[in-house]
């Protein structure tokens, strides 16, 4: 990777963290949002601070609204335990919260996200074996219950099949109306990767490319897609952070670029 | 355990890991594990069912991580009942990993909120609990082809509904900031899936930074996050989660968790090497201790940055 990668001029965003902004854009002024630690949470915490400063977040493990301090590397560190409403259990976030339906938005990760925004976190198929992943966590009970899921992920052939090996996690399941009938409230989904933003919703039951990330062609999402997604007939280009942002980022969220080691290898840790 | 059966309340008593692993964890053990990935995990007490080699064991627990992957790696482990085996930024559970992917444990794989809804039915002496989670999911299928878990229709709604098992652990452990001499338990910070699981448990043992005497949360019970009522034995053993952290007293140290990591990744031979350089080679945790952090140091630094972050 180099520095002419990057976006927004010589010391403009790097992919991963152009990631970050494209998924602080999902949230709303007042959402309820729950992220797990990495671009996720720093996604939600770009979000507070600029266009949506009344947005609140959960994390799983019982920590209601904190105002996180830098850098949590775990949903139990205390950096992420720092100055909440409360300081609750798991069933008081996946239970309390998500299940009961005061979580409006929910950012998850995966090894395979499928045609129809499946994830699987749990079994991989890899020649004659199965890889063994960590497992739900909270992902189930998070796409279950929300209304919007938010993917942050790198844009990998193998990370993108046609179907799941495994379906950890609901997106549209077997396509437009399967969530209901499986007693599941409707969805939508964005996926947002390195070289597009993908999305869809109960009634299309799969994902759409709906705008690429600067730089990127169709051609790029298609040969590192193991689907055919449909494209949207007018793409978008992923916007650049405003002014400042990347400050925000990278000198306040995550100064010592916990989340970001090629900062350390190109020589671009500061703005 | 069986669900609501009737049980004498005990009398919590004040052990030494060492007594309380040997009274209260029996081989083929259902053993609830409390704390969550880098927070409050029951190291100390882990170590002690290392050291007695307790096997046989189906662990059970939401997110477990390390405390876990030691008893998979010692060979203590026939089966697993989780949410997730994860140390997020820190890796996979190495050791549980391969021992799954080999077929040397079984596995039976929930959501965080549905495997902490059957320890609330547990706590509530109810044979199962409904959740919403699971729907469509292969996780449900896998369950419902294993008889753990029934799909059926609100009996009001006619909405469907997942119902899953009690889990009601023969015996938990967790670590916890503090408790006095009649089990009385604080846990400051999150408490993850511990009261319920606890709740749910026939016995309990408590390893705890600091024991305070009887009586003494007297002028503020609503302190008390556990009641004594549930706990089988309290152990005194400061760091007793080391190298995971408690909220409010030290900070986790990310080198030793870091180390252990790196080796179990590479293969089996790291978690045997750490197991029998670090627990089975010392009488107690605090030889343990005194030979990870000779100095001290490592520890006070942890616990001047848990000051500094509160």
């Amino acid at each position: 990777m180099t520095v002419t990668d990057t976006v927004g001029g010589a010391v403009g965003a790097l992919p991963r963290e152009l990631l970050v902004f494209e998924g602080a854009r999902q949230i709303r002024d007042g959402d309820c949002v729950i992220a797990g630690t990495g671009l996720p949470l720093l996604a939600g915490l770009v979000a507070q601070r600029t266009h949506a400063p009344s947005a609140r977040l959960l994390i799983e493990s019982g920590v209601v609204f904190p105002k996180v301090v830098p850098t949590p590397l775990s949903v139990v560190d205390p950096r992420i335990m720092h100055a909440p409403s409360k300081l609750g259990s798991l069933i008081e976030s996946l239970g309390g919260f998500v299940q009961r339906g005061l979580v409006s938005t929910g950012f998850l990760g995966g090894a395979q996200i499928d045609a129809r925004a499946n994830i699987n976190s749990t079994w991989i198929e890899r020649g004659t074996g199965r890889v063994r992943l960590p497992g739900s966590g909270g992902a189930n009970d998070i796409a279950s219950h929300c209304a919007t899921i938010v993917i942050l992920t790198s844009h990998e052939k193998r990370r993108f099949p046609e179907r799941c090996d495994y379906v950890t996690s609901p997106g549209f399941l077997d396509g437009p109306g399967a969530r209901r009938r499986a007693g599941l409230n409707p969805v939508r989904v964005k996926v947002v990767t390195d070289l597009c933003v993908m999305e869809g919703d109960d009634t299309v039951g799969e994902l759409t490319v709906t705008a690429l990330m600067p730089g990127a062609t169709v051609e790029d999402v298609l040969a590192h897609t193991g689907f055919t997604p449909r494209i949207a007939d007018t793409l978008g280009v992923v916007a650049a952070p405003a002014p400042g942002q990347l400050a925000l980022l990278r000198d306040v969220l995550d100064p010592e670029s916990r989340y970001f080691p090629e900062r350390l290898k190109n020589g671009t840790a500061h703005e | 355990m069986a669900v609501g059966v009737h049980q004498l309340l005990t009398t919590p008593q004040v052990l030494t890991a060492a007594e309380a692993v040997e009274r209260f964890v029996e081989p083929g053990a259902v053993l609830g594990l409390g704390g969550q990935n880098i927070n409050r995990c029951p190291m100390a007490l882990v170590h002690e069912v290392v050291r007695q080699r307790i096997g046989e064991l189906t662990v059970v627990g939401c997110n477990l991580s390390l405390p876990l992957d030691f008893l998979v790696a010692a060979g203590l482990v026939v089966r697993t009942e989780q949410g997730s085996g994860n140390l997020e930024k820190f890796g996979t559970l190495f050791s549980w990993r391969r021992a799954v992917e080999a077929n040397r444990i079984a596995v039976r794989d929930y959501s965080h909120l549905s495997m902490a809804s059957r320890f609330l039915a547990g706590a509530m002496g109810l044979p199962f609990m409904p959740v919403r989670s699971l729907l469509g999911s292969s996780v449900l299928d896998r369950l419902v082809a294993e008889d753990d878990a029934v799909v059926t229709p609100d009996p009001w709604s006619g909405e469907p509904v997942v119902l899953v098992r009690a889990c009601t652990p023969d015996v938990s452990l967790i670590h916890a900031n503090l408790a006095d001499t009649d089990g009385n338990v604080v846990i400051d910070g999150v408490t993850s899936h511990e009261i319920d699981m606890v709740r749910a448990s026939r016995h309990v043992i408590v390893s705890v930074e600091e024991v305070l005497p009887a009586g003494a949360f007297d002028g503020q019970p609503e302190r008390v996050t556990i009641s004594g009522a549930y706990v089988s034995a309290v152990v005194a053993q400061p760091w007793g989660a080391w190298p995971t952290s408690v909220y409010r007293k030290y900070d986790y140290y990310e080198p030793e968790i870091d180390g252990y990591q790196k080796g179990a990744k590479a293969g089996d031979e790291g978690p045997r090497a750490f197991l029998a350089g670090s627990v089975e080679s010392h009488p107690d945790f605090d030889a343990y201790l005194a030979a990870t952090d000779p100095e001290g140091s490592a520890r006070t630094a942890m616990a001047e940055q848990m000051r500094s972050l509160l």
